[in-house]
């Protein structure tokens, strides 16, 4: 079998990708949804310690009995078939990296004072926080650790993350239509979490062309990379169940989901508004002048993308079994934009040709080396495709007929 | 006669050229305006700042007692003034008379009469004399065709006051009868105009006042008689500029 999402050739029983931790299979020791329809409560295993010796060549999975062969050195290892975590006995514990169990050496009150002042100075939401503070109270914990060697995998399944993204579509959509209202003040819209598309709408709205092209790029990234550092820092880590674990659910509610935007975007680009989101695609100048505000049409259409984008989002979730930033990587991020130019952008037809061609080839690229090399193999088709037809596939197709 | 623009020394730079040099006037409501200028002389840049697609460096735009200086052309547009292109910006792969109801969306009296924007823009289509190119392509519009289908858009929105850039460049005579006739019964109407145009004699026909401009300052405001027969006019043009004029082809 291979990796669902980055298609690396794994054991045919294998429950998570060992290259990319996708969960693949569903032959976990993860209790199926329950008939009463309540959440299921995903167990994570403790690691359960096994004697041996940390120089153990193979030992069996202590839940499922398959073998596991760690890698020298480790001590804590995920079993790759049932993902249960074993840490190797006390007299394995040698290859310790860097342990601490001494006091860190502050030398005063004040030099402490200092590092929280500045940490709160440049707070993320709020600047200068501390101004606005008073230090009430001051406690010394001490945390004693240890680095030891580690091959561990969590995986993260996500229906709670799943509602959120849902709801920031919602929200991306309310807000469209309100910042439109507002006037595009941009200040009023912070909200509770990240509405990316609309924070992309935002900054890129006074953009255009291939500008705009890079921005719609780079917000995602940034996005990601944001929360990816958010999460790691507090260490805190989604922690969902799955709402359905059955890959023919995923896949109606993808084909429905695509009806519908189908069927949107179809009646939207015959609509009065579609008539002036073609007017700000042909001459954002011309539109302006004659009275269309063009950066209020451009955040509905931001939103409007979103709303989809959110709940095909969702589904994606449940279809990969993990959330994670890391997931929206350069080439994720990319793809949707390649397809796109692929199939022939401003229409509705060519995103879909797009996709089929490009998810085809994906999954003839199937191979372990190339797989590394698919963004460059997607880009060089894009550029044979752009320099041969600039209107992409369908554009060339309609042109013709 | 109460003011309907103020422009108050209006300064705009671009690098080291200064198109608009402190230029002041006012626009009467009803007014037929004219501006005439050798070319370079800043009239364009005067339209696009006044009607907000470029800020000016200094110097205040007040439209119906508002300050409108560096507002977006959109809520320009909607308190009643708008502006037409010297190059024309058509939406070439629309229709004729989605082009035209682009502009109907945002026209004044939009809620007052109920008309539809296809039904309003076919309305204007015909006096401008493009009813039968409705379904067509912009891109299938000759040149002349184009400058009217821009003054068509201009026409629909129905506003208080108008800014016309050259749109009797590429037109015929029988053309620009058609357009000014379009404009005079308008202007009857009490919509007031700015124009711009090279063709002074048609341009004389339609004005009650003429405002010259030359490197960005106004050199002369008066009727087109006084305006014609002036001294630093006439130097601008035939002294200075009108060989570089003609041989634009301007
Ligand atoms: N966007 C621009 N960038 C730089 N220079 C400009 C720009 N627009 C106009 N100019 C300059 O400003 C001057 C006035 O131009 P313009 O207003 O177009 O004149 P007119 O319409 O009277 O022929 C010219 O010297 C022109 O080169
Ligand atoms: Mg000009
Ligand atoms: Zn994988
Ligand atoms: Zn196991």
């Amino acid at each position: 079998m291979y990796c669902i999402k980055c298609g690396t050739q794994l054991p045919d029983d294998a429950a998570f990708c060992y290259k990319c931790g996708a969960k693949v299979g569903f032959t976990s020791t993860q209790p199926a949804p329950s008939a009463s329809g309540g959440p299921a409560q995903s167990v994570s295993s403790p690691a359960q310690p096994v004697l041996a010796g940390a120089d153990v060549k193979e030992l069996k999975c202590p839940s499922c009995g398959a073998p596991i062969t760690p890698k020298f050195g480790e001590m804590v290892i995920t079993c790759e078939y049932c993902g249960s975590s074993v840490s190797l006995s006390p007299e394995g514990w040698r290859s310790i990296q860097k342990h601490t169990m001494f006091l860190p050496t502050f030398t005063d009150k004040d030099r402490v004072l200092g590092l929280i002042h500045q940490v709160m100075d440049r707070g993320i939401i709020h600047r200068h926080l501390q101004e606005s503070s008073t230090l009430e109270e001051m406690s010394l914990t001490m945390v004693p650790y240890w680095l030891v060697p580690v091959s561990a995998r969590t995986t993260v399944v996500a229906a709670n993350v799943a509602a959120e993204v849902g709801t920031v579509a919602a929200t991306g959509v309310l807000a469209g239509i309100l910042g439109g209202e507002m006037g595009g003040r941009r200040g009023g819209m912070g909200g509770g979490g990240v509405v990316d598309g609309l924070l992309t709408g935002a900054t890129s709205l006074r953009l255009r062309g291939h500008f705009f092209i890079m921005v719609t790029l780079l917000i995602p990234l940034a996005t990601a990379d944001f929360l990816n550092y958010a999460l790691t820092e507090d260490g805190s880590i989604f922690g969902v169940n799955a709402l359905v674990n059955n890959t023919y659910y995923i896949y109606n509610a993808s084909l429905v989901i695509f009806a519908v935007a189908a069927v949107t975007f179809f009646a939207v680009a015959n609509s009065r508004l579609g008539l002036v989101l073609k007017s700000i695609r042909e001459n954002e100048v011309a539109a302006e002048s004659l009275g269309i505000n063009t950066s209020k049409f451009k955040m509905v259409a931001f939103a409007l993308s979103n709303l989809f984008a959110g709940m095909i989002g969702a589904v994606y979730v449940f279809s990969n079994g993990v959330a994670s930033p890391t997931d929206f990587g350069l080439l994720f991020s990319a793809l949707p934009v390649f397809m796109c130019a692929l199939g022939g952008m401003g229409t509705i037809v060519g995103p879909i040709i797009g996709t089929i061609l490009l998810e085809g080839s994906i999954d003839l690229l199937r191979v372990n080396y190339i797989q590394d090399a698919r963004l460059l193999i997607a880009a060089l088709l894009l550029l044979l495709v752009l320099l041969f037809f600039p209107k992409g596939i369908w554009g060339y197709i309609k042109r013709g007929g | 006669m109460s003011q309907l623009l103020i422009v108050k020394d209006l300064k705009k730079r671009f690098g080291g050229i200064s198109a608009l040099n402190g230029v002041s006037f006012e626009i009467n409501t009803g007014e037929f305006v004219g501006i005439i200028g050798p070319n370079g002389a800043g009239k364009t840049t005067f339209f696009n700042t006044v009607s907000g697609s470029l800020k000016p460096d200094s110097g205040k735009v007040i439209f119906r007692g508002v300050d409108i200086t560096g507002m977006r052309p959109s809520a320009i547009v909607r308190l009643g003034l708008a502006r037409t292109f010297q190059l024309v910006k058509p939406f070439l792969n629309l229709s004729v008379l989605e082009n035209v109801a682009l502009a109907a969306l945002s026209r004044r009296r939009r809620e007052h009469d109920g008309l539809s924007p296809e039904a309003a823009a076919l309305e204007v289509l015909r006096i401008v004399g493009l009813e039968a190119r409705a379904d067509n392509l912009a891109s299938k519009l000759t040149h002349g065709e184009l400058k009217r289908l821009g003054v068509a858009q201009g026409l629909v929105l129905d506003l208080l006051l108008l800014l016309l850039d050259e749109p009797f460049g590429c037109l015929s005579a029988e053309e620009i009868s058609i357009v000014s006739e379009a404009l005079r019964e308008r202007s009857s109407l009490g919509v007031s105009f700015v124009i711009i145009e090279h063709r002074v004699r048609e341009l004389m026909k339609l004005v009650s006042r003429v405002i010259a401009l030359d490197q960005g300052s106004v050199i002369k405001v008066g009727t087109p008689d006084e305006v014609v027969n002036d001294e630093r006019v006439l130097e601008a043009f035939l002294g200075r500029s009108s060989g570089i004029a003609r041989s634009k082809g301007n």
